[in-house]
């Protein structure tokens, strides 16, 4: 018993050797949070964020007008460790999981699972309303997507990127058989993710529990930014308002992991 | 005026400089589409012709020019005696107007070494005045794609040659030196001229261009980190001096020009490029032509952040330092060419034409040159220090295969 110990301990060091050895002068990179990242991006950014702390890894935050093109697949955000180069929070998540550091080691199977179900809602349904609320809502795209996302370029490219990054996003809804939807349809698929996340949360601290995992992270990007986002139109704010429990558990989470 | 015998221009060159002239009437045959005040303009100066010999002179003058500001396909003078008039003159140019449209197909090799083939098609005077359209498409085997248009206008007049032109042009190329791609949509107005009695060459230029550069898997980050959108306003200057006898492979005559390009009222871009090209050629002995050519550019930075990757110097490849790959001499990030914020190159070639005289040559060459980084404290110094030297003897042939139509 005690020998097996003894390696086991040996091995998790020198697992967490390598880790940290490895994890040196990390980059994250994102676009300009304040002014230009859309909803969804500034999500995803926050997510990573949040999930970097969890873990106690260090990292600094890099903001650039570019990171769509500086991500080798235009995702974002994107970690830079050396020459290693990982866009988007899964594969984010992923990556630091193989460097023997994990949020996930205390949950069972059955836990892990549906931990993973509630990130695939989280970045299929909730991005998808994000996205529509954004690209597709007249004056929405008017007075805030247009604008942010045209904010890095000079004219005439302020006004063309957007317009050709729309229509892009419109026939991506299409594809997903969104763009005849109403407002009230997707705001009935936006209850239906709150929902079911308050449901899991119930009075815990997080949703699997008193410790923090991935899906958490992202949760508190996707609702963080969703209380705080000034758009023209408030429906989805005021839908996830309905979920105190949510909206308690974005106020901890901020206090836990930004405010210290 | 068939049954007229005409001579040629030199039975009486130089012999009739005390013979008096009255031009009484000049006359075009052959005249469809080109506007009466275009050829007014052109041929007005040969009623100032004082004797024979000027008029002589003058008419071929003329008739040249009409074909060089692209008004005519060919023209020539013919000149008459006036009826009742002891010293007057008629003179008659027999032109033939440009073809309605042309379009060709020609494939080649370009500078960079690829082989490429384009489409061109265009119409000439367009509007009766030498005005010029035309569009090309060029595609090399490497998949880079080239699809441009642009509309010319000269300004007509007695020996005048210059020119306003407007082009717009899109480009899909691949840059192999910093792994990336680069979409380019352009719109360039021109203006070209002469200055000091027509000595010296005056091109402005005044270019928007949006750039979208993609950096491909096998990028250095620090081209990656460039990578996007950025649009370039610049205006450009540039005079030359030019007194060689062909533009590629001259074997005697001299070039130098020197540009300025400045960005930084518009877009993204904010630089000052000044660009010296200095060549010279001269014949030797059995055939040998000897030719020295010089460039310096330098590069300053306007703004806070860094020049762009695309608009830095590059040096490297068959135009300035032969023997290296095309634009990889200086700075590097892994296999990426990083550009610098200046350059020298010095190159001296010795040519001998082979058979066919004008197709194959053979070349030696020895090339010298360095770029400077962008971040260089001491420029002139680091310049010194990282010189590269390359030195090839080859046989070299120009070849391209034309095919034209007219219709």
């Amino acid at each position: 018993m005690s020998s097996s110990g003894v390696i086991t301990q040996l091995v998790t060091d020198a697992l967490s050797m390598n880790a940290a050895q490895d994890w040196e002068d990390v980059s994250l990179f994102t676009p300009y949070l304040n002014d230009q990242a859309l909803m969804y991006d500034f999500a995803d950014c926050l997510a990573v964020q949040t999930f970097l702390r969890m873990t106690s890894l260090p990292f600094n935050v890099r903001q650039r007008p570019n990171v769509d093109f500086i991500s080798p697949d235009g995702v974002v955000p994107l970690l830079k460790i050396n020459k290693t180069l990982i866009t988007g929070f899964n594969a984010i998540v992923d990556f630091v999981h193989k460097k023997g550091v994990t949020l996930t080691s205390h949950l069972s199977e059955t836990q892990v699972a549906d931990m993973r179900a509630n990130i695939s809602m989280i970045e299929h349904l909730l991005t998808t309303v994000e996205k529509f609320v954004l690209w597709k809502h007249d004056e929405t795209y008017d007075k805030v997507t247009r604008l942010r996302y045209g904010s890095v370029y000079h004219w005439p490219l302020s006004t063309v990127l957007p317009f050709l990054k729309r229509r892009s996003v419109l026939e991506e809804l299409a594809d997903k058989d969104w763009d005849a939807k109403t407002m009230d349809e997707v705001g009935e698929q936006a209850d239906k993710v709150f929902r079911a996340l308050s449901a899991q949360l119930g009075t815990q601290k997080y949703l699997t529990g008193d410790l923090p995992t991935e899906a958490d992270a992202l949760l508190f990007g996707h609702m963080y930014t969703l209380i705080t986002v000034r758009l023209p139109l408030t429906n989805i704010t005021n839908i996830l308002k309905k979920y105190s429990n949510l909206i308690e558990f974005t106020k901890r989470v901020e206090q836990q992991y930004f405010k210290q | 005026m068939s049954e007229k015998t005409f001579h040629k221009a030199q039975t009486i060159r130089d012999k009739a400089v005390g013979c008096p002239s009255i031009v009484e009437a000049v006359q075009f045959h052959g005249v469809k589409i080109t506007k009466n005040d275009a050829l007014v303009k052109e041929v007005s100066e040969l009623y100032r012709s004082k004797n024979l010999d000027e008029l002589v002179h003058n008419s071929h003058l003329a008739a040249r020019h009409l074909q060089e500001v692209g008004l005519m396909d060919h023209a020539v003078a013919l000149i008459d005696t006036a009826p009742n008039s002891t010293q007057g003159y008629v003179v008659n140019f027999l032109v033939r107007e440009p073809k309605s449209f042309t379009a060709g197909v020609k494939a080649g090799v370009s500078t960079n070494g690829d082989a490429d083939v384009s489409l061109n098609a265009g119409k000439q005077s367009v509007g009766g005045r030498g005005e010029a359209i035309s569009t090309q498409y060029t595609y090399t085997v490497k998949g880079d794609h080239c699809f441009n248009i642009s509309a010319l206008k000269p300004f007509l007049g007695w020996q005048k040659y210059s020119n306003v032109s407007a082009t717009l042009y899109r480009s899909l190329a691949h840059m192999p030196w910093n792994q990336s791609d680069v979409d380019e949509n352009a719109a360039i107005l021109a203006y070209n001229g002469q200055l000091w009695d027509q000595k010296l060459l005056h091109q402005v230029k005044l270019n928007a261009i949006w750039r979208t550069l993609r950096a491909t898997r096998d990028a250095a980050f620090s081209v990656r980190e460039q990578a996007g959108h950025t649009l370039k306003f610049s205006l450009e200057n540039a005079v030359a001096v030019d007194t060689r006898d062909r533009p590629i492979l001259a074997s005697r005559g001299i070039l130098a020009r020197f540009a300025q390009e400045y960005a930084g009222v518009f877009g993204d871009a904010s630089f000052v490029k000044n660009t010296l090209d200095l060549q010279a050629a001269a014949p030797l002995p059995l055939g040998f032509i000897l030719a020295a050519s010089f460039q310096a550019k330098h590069l300053k930075g306007l703004g806070e952040r860094e020049v762009h990757i695309l608009d830095r110097c590059y040096l490297g490849g068959q135009q300035d330092i032969r023997g290296f790959g095309l634009n990889t001499i200086g700075v590097k990030a892994d296999n990426s060419c990083l550009g610098g914020g200046a350059s020298l190159a010095g190159v001296v070639h010795l040519y001998r034409p082979l058979i066919p005289p004008n197709m194959l040559f053979a070349h030696a060459f020895l090339a010298s040159g360095s770029v400077a980084s962008i971040h260089a404290k001491n420029v002139v110094q680091q310049l010194q220090d990282t010189q590269r030297v390359s030195a090839g003897f080859a046989t070299q042939a120009t070849v391209t295969r034309d095919y034209c139509r007219s219709m």
